[in-house]
């Protein structure tokens, strides 16, 4: 009975979720479920680097490799005719994989500061090296022919897209919450708490921080998959650094050690923009002042309160 | 003569310019309680951060049971049978008590990579874990995060820790620093009754606690062995007892 | 094919000491103040944007040189002093936060202020024309940068070898814990470190302006090629960010201009053609996983 409260939020939001295709029409404002499935699959994004941040502790800033590399590759196997769900995806997927082993083989071998800058400079190296591939498009990027062929459902259809991303990201939650307490996510966690200790006890340390970034890359990968079928374009835009920060920033507002935090800082940050642009036509201006208030709230707050503020 | 467990042979290791451990031989016999003593700087936790694997030497030989392991990872000499403790306790500070020691637990390091199964359903290791931290006097600290406890408490989760890990022979780094002389004293019953059942090599600084536990003492001094023998012969020493013992006489 | 090869190696040099000016700053604050700065490179840009402005409008470039570096310095002091000052403390997740904030502001006020279309800045004129050597030519205004460059690079190491300050900053970068054991001079050293590193940032971002375009997000590029920079010289290495620094200049330069070429000569045109760009632009990263693979800490790391 104690634990009804604790499933009550996450019950209702889930119910919410699912029916916000029915209540846009209602309020036809359909032109919005497009930003919904947006926020969704951005969430599921940055809800991988919140598995990254808040199982191991590793603050990486090229997630926009995986992102953009699957959604890229994902587009590409379009052009040849591979619009089954069922083998692109997982092709898409094998491909990220390799390419975070890679890179994390480099850029484990290092952390903090260092960590930060390597993994981005090598998200810069895959964005370079896939735009400057002539068969990618180059600037304009990649357009998908068609969306994939997923059966039973048809994902030509707006709001089937949109459920099957909130299956997806809402599926990726459970797991990663069922994961914080399996051996597997303990062995993370003290990782993240105490390396060296971990080392000592005998766990080892490298190969087990690899597993977590190949694992939060693909999640990363599948969003970019699913990206690809709501825009239908793999843009340049998916590979840059900014994506990369985009992605850190929404994990870390809304709480870079909780497994939700992605999607609310998703959901915060798509939704400011939509609504900043209205407003302005700097709306990225203002974002970058909210990200400041976030960050010194505790000060903000302390000085406009006064000192009892504390 | 029995082969010890573990032996060391021309052990260097350099910082920079300072030769903090210098053409090191040492043997430890299985079942034995090894004392390791020495002046502040003397290359004590260096020595053992080169046994433990965390430091790789830059000449010599470490061998377990006669095996190379010289460049063994850290996780294999675990696995191996050897784990050490720190100096300055390395704790998971916001991790419970019971899960700091349960972490430390062999089943959880096979068990590493299980992500279908819950942790907590493998009460057989919860109960191991609670035995081990019952033993070193913190059953009413399990719940606690580590970093609340105090510092002798934090002292005997470490120490909880090492002894959970289930190795045969455990390296600590000053198991006894900065605790009341009450909590020595306690400390030392505990590894006393270590005795027989695993090798130990402890490093420690007050010589009453070191006579008292140790079958044998190797006192370090600039990164070389100036003496090694049971605790009378160096009690008996006379370039210890110039250099080193004087000190504190 | 050698003249190329020689323009291109002195592009290289130039573009290389340029870098090296832009992460001098950044190496030391990552060295000595653990915190990633983001919106280095946005120093950089504003530096460049307001240079150009007031070349624009005083038709001096000297004029616009200054104002780039003292209007910079002057941002970058008060950067430091009411949101750096306050972060140095923090962790690295709060400094991303914070830094790509700043990012984003700065590239939104600079469209704002002068819109989405590049600025235009032309070489000074008496440095229009290229200079003849011995049969070869080279544009006299990269020979500038060149000459300017090892000048500040050559001041910097002075200043940081024979001043008090300087030893402050060595020791500090070798070993932070002594930075803290230092006491007062912290806040002051951190606050001259900052500010000295933006207004070289933007010294180099105003030079470069006229070989490049000065346009939004320019400073991102940069700011990410700086970080290369550090890596493969070693976070807090001032030797280590020189020699980065004209590796990276090079091996980029040389490797857009020739490896495409060399690609032909060795495969069939098709494939060179498709393989030259990607590594090209891959080049420098290449050696950065190579040197990360070989010294993790970087080439030439700190230590005392
Ligand atoms: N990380 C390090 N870098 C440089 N010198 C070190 C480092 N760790 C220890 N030392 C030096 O090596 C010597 C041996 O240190 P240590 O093994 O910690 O001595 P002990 O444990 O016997 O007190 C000391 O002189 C110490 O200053
Ligand atoms: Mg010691």
């Amino acid at each position: 009975m104690k634990r009804l409260p604790h499933l009550l939020l996450p019950v209702a939001l889930g119910l919410f979720a699912t029916t916000v295709p029915w209540w846009l029409a209602w309020l036809e404002q359909d032109y919005y479920l497009g930003l919904a499935t947006r926020i969704v699959i951005y969430a599921l994004a940055a809800t991988s680097l919140n598995l990254l941040i808040g199982f191991s502790g590793m603050v990486g800033f090229g997630h926009a490799a995986f992102f953009g590399g699957a959604a890229y590759l994902s587009a590409y196997l379009t052009q040849y005719g591979w619009y089954s769900a069922w083998v692109a995806w997982p092709l898409s997927l094998a491909f990220t994989g390799v390419l975070a082993t890679i890179i994390g083989l480099f850029s484990l071998r290092t952390r903090g500061v260092h960590f930060i800058m390597i993994t981005l400079a090598f998200a810069q190296m895959i964005h370079y090296a896939i735009v400057a591939w002539p068969a990618a498009g180059g600037d304009d990027g990649l357009p998908l022919v068609q969306r994939s062929s997923l059966p039973p459902l048809d994902l030509a259809d707006d709001r089937q897209l949109y459920w099957l991303a909130l299956a997806l990201t809402g599926a990726v939650l459970l797991a990663l919450s069922y994961l914080a307490r399996t051996p597997l996510g303990h062995a993370w966690i003290g990782i993240r708490e105490n390396e060296r200790r971990m080392a000592a006890l005998g766990f080892p340390v490298l190969p087990m921080k690899l597993a977590c970034f190949v694992v939060s890359s693909l999640i990363a990968g599948l969003a970019g998959i699913l990206l690809v079928q709501q825009t239908g374009m793999a843009s340049p835009t998916h590979l840059s650094w900014t994506t990369s920060g985009q992605l850190l920033v929404m994990a870390l507002i809304g709480g870079a050690q909780r497994i939700t935090g992605g999607v609310k800082g998703a959901l915060i940050l798509l939704l400011a923009e939509e609504w900043l642009a209205h407003l302005s036509a700097y709306p990225h201006f203002w974002i970058g002042l909210l990200l400041l208030a976030l960050a010194f709230r505790g000060e903000l707050a302390r000085t406009i309160l006064g000192e009892k503020g504390r | 003569m029995t082969s010890p467990l573990l032996a060391c042979r021309g052990l260097c290791y350099r910082y920079g310019a300072l030769q903090a451990i210098a053409d090191l031989d040492f043997d430890l016999m299985a079942g034995e309680m090894h004392a390791l003593i020495g002046p502040n700087g003397a290359g004590k936790t260096t020595f053992v951060n080169l046994l433990s694997g965390e430091l790789p030497p830059d000449a010599g030989k470490i061998l377990l049971d006669g095996k190379d392991i010289t460049r063994a990872p850290m996780h294999e000499r675990v696995a191996a049978g050897i784990v050490r403790s720190y100096q300055i306790p390395q704790l998971f500070p916001r991790l419970s008590a019971l899960e700091n020691v349960a972490l430390a637990l062999p089943a959880r390091r096979r068990h590493r990579y299980v992500f279908w199964r819950k942790a907590s359903t493998d009460l057989a290791s919860l109960e191991e874990a609670e035995a081990w931290l019952d033993r070193v006097g913190l059953a009413e600290q399990v719940g606690l995060p580590a970093a609340m406890l105090s510092h002798g408490e934090r002292r005997r989760l470490e120490l909880a820790m090492t002894l959970a890990s289930g190795a045969r022979l455990l390296l600590l780094d000053e198991p006894l620093a900065g605790l009341s002389a009450e909590e020595s004293a306690q400390m030392a019953n505990l590894i006393a009754a270590l005795k027989e059942a695993r090798t130990v090599l402890f490093i420690e600084h007050d010589l009453d606690h070191v006579f008292r536990l140790a079958h044998r003492i190797t006192v370090l001094v600039e990164g070389r062995c100036l003496a090694s023998g049971d605790p009378d012969s160096i009690r008996a020493h006379r370039e210890v007892r110039r250099a080193y013992l004087g000190e504190w006489a | 094919m050698l003249p190329l090869f020689f323009e291109q190696a002195a592009n290289g040099l130039q573009f290389g000491l340029m870098l090296f000016l832009i992460a001098a700053g950044l190496t030391l604050v990552f060295g000595i103040m653990d915190t990633i700065n983001l919106a280095h490179g946005s120093l950089y840009m504003v530096g460049a944007y307001l240079g150009a402005h007031a070349a624009a409008t005083t038709g001096s470039f000297l004029l616009g040189l200054f104002t780039a570096t003292l209007g910079v310095a002057a941002i970058g002091a008060l950067l430091e002093l009411f949101v750096f000052r306050r972060l140095y403390a923090r962790d690295h997740l709060d400094q991303v936060l914070v830094t790509f904030g700043l990012i984003l502001i700065a590239n939104e006020s600079v469209r704002w202020l002068w819109g989405d279309r590049p600025l235009p800045l032309d070489a000074p004129s008496a440095f229009a024309g290229p200079v003849e050597f011995h049969g070869f030519s080279y544009p006299a205004y990269r020979l500038l940068l060149i000459f300017v460059g090892l000048t500040l690079a050559a001041l910097l190491f002075a200043l940081l070898k024979f001043t008090r300050f300087g030893m402050w900053v060595r020791a500090g970068a070798a070993n932070r814990p002594m930075t803290e054991a230092m006491g007062v001079a912290v806040p002051r050293l951190f606050f001259v470190l900052f500010v000295v590193g933006a207004a070289l940032s933007a010294f180099a971002g105003y030079l470069l302006a006229p070989l490049s375009a000065v346009q939004p997000g320019m400073g991102e590029n940069i700011l990410i090629l700086a970080f290369v920079v550090i890596v493969i010289g070693g976070i807090g290495s001032i030797r280590g960010a020189l020699v980065a620094s004209l590796l990276v200049g090079v091996v980029d330069t040389l490797g857009r201009a020739l490896l495409p070429e060399l690609l032909r000569t060795l495969t069939n045109a098709q494939l060179a053609s498709h393989l030259g760009p990607t590594l090209a632009s891959m080049s420098i990263y290449l050696l950065m996983a190579a040197v990360l693979y070989f010294r993790p800490q970087g080439l030439l790391p700190t230590r005392l």
